[in-house]
């Protein structure tokens, strides 16, 4: 125990699930000494649509859509999993160019989520500033998701076989100039947050996840990340053309708040590196693979890995020759951080509750899915 | 805790809370006078990009009738239903027109796999993204409600 307390009768308090620093419809059962909280239980499932089960109602290529709406602020590492999932069920050889493009794709939805969660992390400390900041630098990538994809968040752009389109006639400049004009502003954001006393205060030493513990109960993505563990599906299982493009695995010892946040502020400097090696490597070609009119994979079973902004997002598909799948099955990074959120909250205030919840990054869309 | 914010009324400290705000109120004063980020919404609608997809539409063909032959090719895809009750009239194959068609602006996802799998290239998702409504009855929309202005087919 962290804190020294007189032991008191010990309380419940509900937060959620319509705190808004619940990032969602989360209601966590706090049981409290005080003000320190001695034992947490996350109590999930306000967001459920059952998604799994209506992929065993919806063809192949139909379920796409339903993916977008998990993890809704990177639909795009969603829609990966599940099509890479169904490619190698189908043993489906993708177009080079739209290799890359997805990878494009994936790192701007990257950009964008991180930049959500700054902004939604110094919120929750307090820190307006900082929450109009992060979602005017996410408008450039949403205004050229449009242009792209003709849609702003869920894009449902990536398709069984490729992309659904190619990119527009100056997406390219579009790219490049926000690339350069955003690491100026992660400086700026170095400056306004990280040598923020109050918001250092508030994120140094809190929430405390050993690296054997977030192992143990299965984290992955930046929450590892920023405890020192340098696992990253990009590296650790490549996909997509991830092997081909230099870039850093970000880590951080501190395993606190402000380790999680550190990472997350440096894997967009390393995403915007990656779209930049997009652009120039980008080969001409077909972006899309002929697929027959109804997908029919063989019988079979395929686990389709991404790296989420949030972590491993995974999504087991099971065959049985028809037209719909037998089962689908979605491994989703923020449900198991919720696990390790117990762990990470006991001996802590009540007030440090939001910060310690913010740094995971979860969103609620994949957690009941 | 990290280090804690100590706050004793020190000659120093204070002149240092003094020039943190002076630095503040430059930082407030830059920004004000940078241009605008943000759009005045229902005044200033800024244009769409030509791929967004908004309302389904029904494309004309260069007679003036509809391009769409009542295939059901978009009503097999739709993953949510959306597209619902078509039919076509008496004639065949191509020659065939649809009739009616009823498109539920509430269940569509806007995933485009309607327009990707007609094969006559008949239908869009277009620019209209205000779809609102008080009843659900409201944002069904049919045919009359989907085709394009007649006039406009024709010089395509």
């Amino acid at each position: 125990m962290i804190h020294e307390t007189t032991p008191t009768t010990q309380v419940a308090l509900n937060m959620g699930p319509q705190h808004p620093s619940t990032h969602g419809v989360l209601r966590l059962e706090l049981m409290l000494e005080g003000e320190v909280i001695v034992g947490c239980n996350p109590i999930i499932g306000y967001l459920h649509r059952g998604i799994e089960k209506i992929g065993e109602a919806r063809s192949y290529p139909g379920f796409l859509p339903y993916t977008d709406r998990l993890d809704y602020l990177s639909s795009a590492s969603n829609n990966l999993a599940y099509v890479q999932a169904v490619e190698k069920l189908i043993e489906l050889e993708v177009p080079e160019r739209a290799r890359y493009l997805r990878v494009m794709l994936l790192e701007l939805n990257r950009i964008a989520s991180h930049l959500v969660f700054v902004a939604t992390f110094a919120n929750d400390l307090g820190a307006t500033t900082a929450f109009l900041y992060g979602f005017r630098e996410r408008e450039p990538i949403m205004d050229m998701f449009e242009m792209w994809t003709g849609a702003r968040l869920t894009q449902s752009w990536i398709r069984i076989g490729g992309v659904a389109g190619d990119i527009p006639e100056g997406f390219a400049e579009a790219a490049r100039s926000f690339c350069a004009m955003l690491l100026p502003r992660l400086q700026e954001y170095d400056r306004l947050l990280t040598g923020n006393h109050i918001f250092r205060a508030r994120t140094e030493g809190v929430g405390l996840l050993s690296r054997d513990v977030g192992i143990n109960y299965g984290c992955s993505g930046p929450t590892l990340r920023g405890s020192g563990e340098p696992y990253d599906i990009r590296r650790a299982e490549p996909h997509e053309v991830y092997d081909r493009l230099n870039f850093d695995v970000v880590t951080d010892d501190s395993a606190d708040c402000m380790g999680r946040y550190r990472v997350r502020i440096e894997e967009m400097r390393q995403s915007v590196r990656i779209v930049e090696q997009c652009l120039s490597q980008l080969p001409a070609g077909e972006v899309l693979a002929r697929l027959p009119r109804v997908v029919r994979p063989p019988e079979g079973e395929a686990w389709g890995r991404v790296e989420s902004p949030r972590g491993d997002f995974g999504c087991f598909v099971v065959s049985d020759g028809g037209p719909q799948p037998l089962r689908v099955r979605i491994r989703a990074p923020s449900f198991y951080h919720m696990g390790a959120l117990p762990e990470m909250l006991r001996g802590w205030k009540i007030g440090d509750v939001v910060a310690i919840l913010g740094s995971l990054d979860i969103v609620l869309g994949e957690i009941d899915r | 805790m990290g280090s804690p914010v100590t706050l004793h009324s020190r000659p120093a400290e204070i002149a240092l809370a003094a020039w943190s705000i002076v630095k503040g109120l430059a930082v407030t004063l830059r920004n004000a006078l940078r241009p605008s980020v943000t759009r005045d919404y229902p005044a200033r609608r800024t244009a769409l990009h030509p791929r967004f997809r908004g309302k389904l539409g029904h494309k004309r063909a260069e007679d003036g009738r509809p391009r769409c032959t009542a295939c059901m090719a978009c009503e097999k895809v739709c993953p949510t239903l959306a597209i619902r009750e078509i039919e076509g009239d008496e004639a065949k194959g191509r020659e065939r027109r649809v009739r009616t068609y009823v498109w539920d602006a509430s269940r569509c996802l806007f995933c485009n796999l309607c327009v990707e799998a007609c094969p006559f290239d008949a239908i869009e998702l277009g620019q209209e993204y205000s779809i609102v409504g008080d009843s659900r009855e409201q944002t069904c929309f049919d045919l009359e409600d989907l085709l394009e202005p007649a006039g406009k087919g024709e010089s395509r």
